[in-house]
């Protein structure tokens, strides 16, 4: 993976105050069941040690990798001096309510990763169009290599687009957008990375949303809200927009003189169609 | 809370656990970043390692997209060492015109009439390898073949197959980085009848070119070729070109220096009577305008449903 620093907009703060207080519980958590876990390992196989005759406690014929535990039983349970052959039972009631707790607490954060995954949406479907209305020509480019993944949950959205998926009618048109315009061998893909919000989840039929986000067209970020609709279904959704591009916000250079001209705002359509992941 | 003991064993079974979960949950949080991972670098063939089909008096590795025609009109003055009188070779001129068609993408034939030795020619043109990026095939190669009948009046009748000669080039390119390309190509020059019993038939070269861009639309060009074997009474000089290509939209306007005044393999390489030392230079100059004749096919639909 490439590693870029750039600043981040605030909803990647957000996203990482987030991925940060997720990490610190699940530590908190995680450290504490491990020692009982771990303990409650111990304690069973200390219990079918012959502990029961001894006359003392001596920690010296314990197992040495069960000391430290047998001591810190016998400290929590106030047993300060003395053997009672009572510990065995105690003890071994205490760790059946643990290990139980531990096994269900355990399950449920190995399956909490996936209860968000299953939200997530990818696509299979996609069809990115670019049309520029100038007077002397209207130029038009498809491309149906675009990839995006959403989240039907929190409304998260990603698209990734690869410049040189873009077909021409004029092949020289293709190799003069790809070359002199988007670079694309120095900037092979635009990107989208956002939210969309304003929509109903449970709703059926197309309804209106609103995606804001940061759109990156030939290396240059810019944040952006665009319109447009989705269709939610089970298994399936569909999002359609179709929005301004302003040319020059992307630092894309148009000369003055060029044999066709390319409007200083061009028009993207977009559609894609999702499936569960 | 039982107070925790500071066992490593259990910290790092805490950590090993805590690491399995976050692994996973990490991987799923930035749809962007799940996205690129999923999108392998795609190796694509390598486009523009020149700009045009020819680089100033030769051929480059491109070949047009199928269904396009090109136009090409190519014109060198006379020499610019002619003096005043001649306007420094403005007055005369030597002109070429030719019309390329590709068949397929790889595939180009073109036609073509020079004013120098009212020569009619025509050539193939195939791309049997393509650079591809990303660590793909490191070359592009493109095999050339050409034919051309020299039609001017002779005082003496010859057979029109004495008229004949052809060419066969291999052209090797790189593109280097968007902005430099390199391409060799060792041709050989076959000439049924030559001018004196001491000039060869067969003529081997091996010539060099480049592009360098200047600019976004514009790239300095330079392109020599080196025989290996001609020997003869007339003057004889390696072909020297240095240019400028300026792209605009549908055309690509080359503008060059060279010592070359024939625009066909077998004039500038086993021809070239000016020593570009001495002066014996042309300005000259190609303008090539594209066409396409047949489109791609329609543009895709979209998608059903929207």
């Amino acid at each position: 993976m490439k590693m870029t620093f750039v600043p981040q907009p605030i909803f990647h703060l957000a996203m990482m105050y987030n991925r940060l207080l997720m990490l610190i519980v699940q530590l908190l958590v995680v450290m504490y069941l491990g020692m009982e876990y771990q303990s409650g390992i111990r304690m069973k196989q200390f219990r079918h040690t012959q502990i029961g005759s001894l006359k003392e406690p001596s920690m010296e014929k314990c197992h040495l990798l069960f000391q430290d535990t047998a001591y810190r039983l016998m400290k929590y349970k106030k047993f300060s001096a003395g053997w009672n052959p009572e510990l065995q039972i105690i003890n071994y009631n205490h760790l059946k309510t643990i290990n139980m707790k531990t096994i269900k607490i355990i399950l449920l954060m190995a399956i909490l990763p996936y209860v968000s995954v299953a939200q997530q949406y990818k696509s299979t479907e996609s069809y990115i169009r670019f049309f520029s209305d100038a007077p002397l020509e209207d130029i038009e480019a498809v491309n149906e290599k675009g990839v995006s993944a959403f989240n039907v949950e929190t409304g998260e959205i990603a698209f990734s687009i690869p410049i040189k998926g873009f077909q021409f009618a004029k092949s020289l048109m293709q190799e003069h957008f790809n070359e002199n315009f988007m670079e694309s061998d120095k900037y092979p893909r635009a990107t989208f990375k956002g939210k969309i919000s304003g929509y109903d989840q449970n709703k059926s039929g197309w309804q209106p949303g609103t995606a804001n986000g940061t759109m990156n067209i030939h290396g240059v970020e810019k944040e952006l809200k665009i319109d447009g609709e989705l269709q939610i279904s089970d298994g399936n959704v569909k999002i359609k927009s179709v929005f301004p591009v302003t040319v020059a916000d992307y630092e894309i250079e148009i000369p003055k003189v060029v044999f066709y001209n390319i409007a200083e705002v061009v028009e993207v359509t977009i559609n894609f169609e999702y499936a569960k992941n | 809370m039982r107070k925790i003991n500071p066992n490593s064993r259990r910290i790092l079974f805490s950590i090993g656990i805590l690491l399995l979960f976050n692994l996973s949950t990490m991987a799923q949080d930035d749809l962007l970043e799940m996205l690129e991972e999923e999108q392998e670098p795609e190796s694509t063939p390598v486009s523009a390692t020149f700009k045009s089909t020819r680089i100033i008096n030769g051929h480059s590795i491109e070949t047009r997209k199928a269904g396009s025609m090109e136009v090409i009109i190519q014109h060198r003055f006379g020499r610019i060492n002619s003096g005043i009188e001649n306007f420094f070779g403005l007055d005369e001129a030597y002109i070429r015109i030719g019309l390329d068609f590709s068949l397929t993408d790889k595939l180009t034939v073109g036609i073509g009439r020079s004013s120098e030795k009212a020569t009619y020619d025509g050539f193939l043109k195939y791309k049997f390898l393509e650079q591809k990026s990303n660590g793909g095939f490191p070359f592009t190669a493109t095999a050339f073949f050409s034919a051309a009948s020299d039609t001017r009046d002779r005082p003496v009748e010859v057979d029109f197959k004495h008229t004949l000669s052809y060419v066969g080039e291999i052209l090797i390119a790189r593109k280097f980085s968007p902005g430099f390309s390199l391409q060799m190509m060792p041709v050989w020059v076959h000439r049924n009848l030559v001018e004196t019993p001491e000039d060869v038939n067969d003529v081997f070269a091996l010539g060099i070119a480049g592009r360098q861009k200047i600019s976004r639309r514009s790239a300095l060009t330079f392109e020599y070729y080196y025989q290996f074997n001609n020997t003869t009474d007339s003057p004889n000089y390696n072909s020297i070109g240095l240019g400028i290509d300026i792209e605009t939209g549908g055309h690509v306007f080359q503008i060059h220096v060279t010592n070359s005044r024939g625009m066909i393999e077998k004039e500038f390489i086993a021809d070239t009577d000016g020593d570009f030392w001495d002066g014996d230079i042309h300005i000259g100059f190609n303008l090539i305008r594209v066409f396409q004749l047949k489109r791609d096919g329609k543009p895709p639909k979209p998608m059903e449903g929207y």
